[in-house]
């Protein structure tokens, strides 16, 4: 029973450079369909993203054993949702496309986000078939964001700060060498950076959360929003409007949790194993002597009335 | 069996007072007789000429211990003991810590009429031959068996009249250590209070062989007196054979040597006895009739010479199959059970098998010796129980009525005996013992 | 009566001219070695058996840590059970029960076929505490026990922990609760430090400094791990004693196909199997009344058995036939091994 949250990203033309949206999903338990909700947010940064909308568009999914499927953006006031059931374990790929001619460019955005039915945490039949770890890529894409899966992630895996986070931008399967990704954390810091020759990005996940002690929550996640963008000299027709190169946007969010390392210690952890055996153990050993000595005399207390 | 000890001048009406005051007189001369003229040697002989000559068939590895008897009791020799000979009076001394630390135990026990009279002047008039027979025995010149010099008496507190010999034997000039024994078995607390006694004890034999006690040295002792249980164990399996293949006042006879017995030639005399008995078994060799009544020993403890009881028994016609006594069963029949062979854990062990399983009169509840009593008619296939009680062994006496209870319940027909060292009830006995055995042949006859 | 006595002549006579059988050679067995190996399969299984891709599931009667994500084959049922004990009040009272009577039930078809052999003979936590006993007597130091009045408060110690196990999570999920004492069993089970650090996986040895919750949890859990490590190298099976799983099992264990069976009658009472007892169990030896010998404390090693010299006084039987009886020959050969070596 894992909750699973996605964002999508979305692009306005002018001055913002990226657009952002998060999502919650319901709850499941067991087998069944879990179903997720996603909705569409549009900003700049995780925390000032707002919710948007977007007419007469679905949300293309592809699950991980290739099938594909839809599901329709339904507007509720100011925003854009969509319910998405998935049947089976392991991950799930949506995406929302918004394209618009702007000048001699077709501007492609493409929001998408990763869906996860994951299974009990704690054994499970699911638990050691390694294909359902991985992420779930489309080869039919014509632009697509991808966060890289660690060896070690698992259905249940959480992303923590101070890890290193990869991301796979592709094309039709193909990795895109010389894209600008752009990481901003739930704070805003951010980082660009371009893809290598295997189309990869990477970064860390700097720590942004600094409450007060008191005030710290283990299981506090912070929104990172991540995207991608490259221009390409394709040209055509779109809408009636024609154009001569077209420049792609993929957005993709996640959430992390805080490092353990800001609130565990092995230090403290194994220096109470040690001196409590050490306390306990030179007990018992001074215990021991003392009754190799004479009993003790029973004493009467004189001071009782 | 009205023999030696009679023969002196009949002055006296009553039996028992008259030998009683002869004795002391008979010391008086101390002019050196052979030893196998003295009366101790002649009560002995008497008695072993009729366990051997009476009875057919004996087996012939108890030569061996016909021989040992006949040497020790009735020619005096000696078995020389290694290292410091240590002394014990009852069967909860652990005799292994005795060996560990390089000394010999020899129980004291005795079963002789003869010192039994030399020990009356100790006690009051009704008290139990065995301890006035021990007694008789530490305060002789010339003692049998010839234990020699004691470097040490070790004197469990069990029974008042062996605890209140304590300082009787030190008056002697013995060195005594009473070893704590407590009343009460059960409890948690009386088994630490025994096994803190049982560590004490082996500071006491430290102190006399000035070794100590070591991993090596202890295991070496165990596995010494494991060899003997083990033989004991399998010697008492022959005498689930029904019919029997084996007798009773042999049985008695093995055991009773190991009171004073070489502990190794033990062991080999009663393997070769059983390899003998392996092969009477296989040929189905019959020591008494098929239809020979069963019976299981209890009580006062039958002691070499004094197997008057047991050979009344077997002369009748019955069979003694086993038996719940400290001078036979109860002193071999039990095994140390050992965790982790670290010497503190050891001794703990020798404790607990030297008091839990113990079905001593001396403690306060006898539930465990009705059981044990029970698990013998069974396993045994025994018709009947003797039971033996020494006139002054109270305890005994005192648990007559709870055994008789729980026997009745059981079906399980009991001849209560009270009696001494003394020969002369022998004839009484012996009817009575007949009778016995004749209702118990009824009692089959009647279920077949 | 008649009938018991006439069972016995062919019985003995057997024993005398039959060679030694298969019975005879499992009585006959070297016990503690025997079970030292089988200990070690099932370490090996528990503790490593996951990176083998094996899966037992989540109901297992027995330590196989859930903490140790990588190697455990399946997991302890304790986890599991407090982490649906923790779930919201409503959820329990409806569909979630069923998960967890399913989990109940699944755990009790595995904790019926061992008994509390699951203890002496599977559980990892047992096993390390057998070696660390092991080590101490190779050290040539000796045991400790508890006096008997100590023996009889700190046995209640495991039926707290299994109320507070019990209670913590429902309160939890009631609200009253913060999650932060979620699995407070686990939190102060040794068996989450140690047997993680075993595969190899030092994620437990922490303090944990996120919340007050957390704090307290895992300085209970670095202090118990503490106190197991030198209570258990005086101690023999140290922490059995106030295991939370072995109550558990016991109040199950009516129904078990695995038992430990006394014939008191032929109980001489010697006490050999308390002496040997790990976990100083005195109604072994003291109790001839009845025949479902083993108590709340046992962990069914059978070395009781082991140590018994009277013919078929203790067994072990599985649906009612004896796999392992105490024989006269069995107890000599094994004793006689002891004192040679």
């Amino acid at each position: 029973m894992r909750s699973e949250r996605s964002a999508k990203g979305d692009r306005s033309g002018g001055m913002n450079e990226a657009n952002e949206a998060t999502a919650m999903s319901g709850m499941s338990f067991g087998r069944g369909p879990t179903v997720k909700t996603l909705a569409l947010r549009m900003g700049a940064e995780p925390l000032g993203a707002k919710d948007e909308t977007l007419t007469d568009s679905s949300v293309q999914i592809l699950a991980n054993d290739g099938a594909r499927s839809s599901a329709p953006l339904v507007n509720m006031g100011d925003a854009s949702r969509a319910k998405i059931e998935i049947q089976n374990y392991g991950f799930y790929n949506a995406a929302v496309t918004r394209k618009a001619v702007h000048g001699r460019f077709l501007d492609v955005q493409i929001a998408q986000a990763e869906l996860l039915k994951g299974a009990m945490a704690h054994g499970g039949h699911s638990d050691h078939d390694p294909k359902l770890f991985k992420p779930t890529m489309d080869d039919k894409a014509p632009f697509e964001l991808i966060r890289e899966h660690g060896p070690d992630e698992k259905l249940w895996t959480t992303i923590r700060s101070g890890e290193k986070a990869s991301f796979l931008v592709r094309s039709y399967g193909a990795p895109v060498a010389g894209a600008r990704v752009t990481f901003v954390s739930q704070e805003g810091w951010r980082k660009v950076v371009e893809t290598d020759a295997n189309g990869r990005a990477e970064f860390t996940l700097i720590r942004d959360y600094f409450p007060d002690w008191a005030d710290f929550n283990r299981r506090h996640s912070g929104v990172f929003l991540v995207w991608a963008k490259k221009e390409t000299p394709e040209a055509g027709v779109y809408g009636g409007q024609d154009y001569a190169a077209t420049r792609y946007q993929a957005s993709l969010s996640g959430r992390y949790y805080p490092s353990p390392a800001d609130y565990e210690s092995y230090g403290y952890g194994v220096g109470i194993v040690v001196f409590v055996t050490a306390f306990a153990g030179l007990s018992i050993w001074l215990f021991r002597q003392r009754r190799r000595k004479c009993f003790k005399e029973i004493v009467f207390n004189e001071k009782l009335a | 069996m009205n023999g030696p000890f009679n023969s002196g001048k009949p002055v006296v009406p009553e039996p028992s007072p008259q030998s009683a005051g002869a004795s002391p007189r008979a010391r008086k001369p101390k002019e050196p007789l052979p030893f196998g003229k003295t009366k101790q040697a002649r009560e002995a002989e008497k008695v072993l000429n009729h366990i051997v000559d009476d009875f057919d068939d004996n087996p012939k590895a108890m030569d061996y211990f016909y021989d040992l008897f006949r040497r020790v009791y009735c020619r005096g020799e000696t078995i020389a003991p290694d290292g410091p000979l240590i002394g014990t009076t009852c069967i909860q001394a652990p005799e292994e810590l005795i060996y560990a630390m390089g000394a010999t135990p020899v129980r004291l026990c005795n079963g002789s009429y003869h010192y039994d009279q030399i020990g009356a002047e100790f006690m009051p008039s009704k008290s139990c031959s065995l301890v006035k027979a021990t007694l008789g025995m530490l305060t002789s010149d010339d003692p049998v068996p010839r234990v020699g010099k004691l470097d040490l008496v070790v004197n469990p507190t069990t029974c008042d009249q062996k605890k209140k010999a304590s300082a009787m034997m030190q008056d002697m000039g013995h060195a005594v250590f009473d070893l704590e024994l407590p009343n009460v078995k059960e409890s948690e607390a009386s088994r630490v209070y025994w096994q803190r006694s049982v560590r004490s004890f082996a500071e006491e034999i430290r102190k006399v062989t000035g070794k100590k006690l070591t991993r090596k040295n202890l295991k070496a002792a165990l596995a010494r007196t494991q060899r003997a249980e083990k033989a004991f164990r399998v010697l008492d399996g022959f005498r689930k054979a029904s019919p029997s293949i084996f007798l009773g006042k042999d049985a008695f006879l093995v055991v009773n040597a190991y009171f004073f017995d070489n502990l190794d030639n033990w062991c080999e005399a009663v393997e070769r006895l059983n390899d003998e008995l392996k092969i009477r078994y296989d040929n189905a060799v019959r020591a008494a009739q098929k239809k020979a009544p069963r019976i299981v020993f209890t009580g006062s403890p039958p002691i070499f010479p004094n197997l008057k009881l047991p050979l009344l028994i077997e002369r009748a016609g019955g069979v003694v199959v086993s038996d719940e006594t400290c001078s036979a069963n109860r002193m071999l029949y039990d095994m140390t059970a050992v965790d982790e062979w670290l010497v503190n854990d050891m001794v703990d062990s020798l404790a607990d098998k030297y008091l839990k399983p113990c079905t001593c009169p001396i403690f306060t509840k006898n539930d465990d010796r009705r059981r044990r009593l029970l698990e013998l008619v069974k396993k045994f296939e025994a018709d009947g129980i003797v039971y033996q009680a020494f006139a002054g062994c109270q305890v005994y006496e005192m648990e007559q009525r709870s055994v008789a209870k729980t026997l009745d319940e059981n079906g399980i027909p009991m001849l209560y005996v009270e009696t001494d060292y003394s020969p002369d009830d022998e004839g009484q006995l012996s009817t009575r013992i007949e009778a016995f055995l004749e209702s118990i042949k009824t009692r089959k006859r009647m279920r077949q | 009566m008649k009938s018991s006595l006439d069972g016995m002549a062919p019985n003995w006579r057997q024993r005398l001219t039959l060679p030694r059988g298969m019975r005879d050679a499992i009585n006959g067995v070297d016990f503690n070695r025997f079970r030292f190996w089988l200990q070690i399969f099932f370490f090996v299984l528990l503790v490593y058996g996951g990176f083998t891709g094996l899966n037992l599931g989540n109901n297992l009667p027995t330590f196989s840590c859930g903490y140790n994500q990588n190697g455990r084959p399946g997991v302890c049922y304790l986890l599991p059970l407090q982490h649906q004990l923790a779930m919201p009040t409503k959820a329990l009272l409806g569909y979630a029960s069923l998960t967890i009577l399913s989990g109940l039930f699944i755990f009790f078809l595995w904790f019926i076929v061992l008994n509390k052999g699951w203890c002496g003979f599977v559980c990892p936590l047992g096993t390390v505490q057998d070696w660390i006993t092991d080590l101490r007597v190779k050290m040539g130091a000796r045991f400790t026990r508890y006096s008997q009045a100590s023996f009889e408060t700190l046995s209640w110690i495991k039926y707290v922990l299994l109320a507070l196990m019990i209670v913590i999570p429902l309160g939890i999920g009631a609200g009253y609760f913060s999650h932060d004492l979620g699995a407070p069993y686990c939190m102060i089970c040794p068996a989450r430090l140690i047997i993680p650090t075993l595969a190899l996986n030092f994620d437990q040895l922490v303090l944990d400094f996120s919340s007050p919750g957390k704090i307290v949890m895992t300085t209970l859990g670095a202090i118990t791990t503490g106190l197991f490590l030198a209570g258990s190298f005086v101690k023999k099976r140290f922490w059995c004693f106030f295991c939370p799983m072995s109550a558990f099992h016991y109040l199950l264990s009516k129904p078990a196909f695995f038992r430990l069976i006394k014939d008191g009658d032929k109980c001489t009472r010697c006490g050999d199997c308390y002496t040997v007892c790990d976990l100083q169990i005195k109604e072994i030896a003291d109790d001839v009344k009845n025949p479902q010998i083993m108590m709340d404390d046992c962990i069914v090693c059978l070395k009781c058995v082991a140590a018994c010299p009277e013919q078929g006084a203790l067994k072990a039987t599985f649906a009612g036939r004896t796999v392992f009886e105490s024989t006269e020959e069995g107890f000599i050969k094994r004793m006689e091994k002891g004192t040679r070596a």
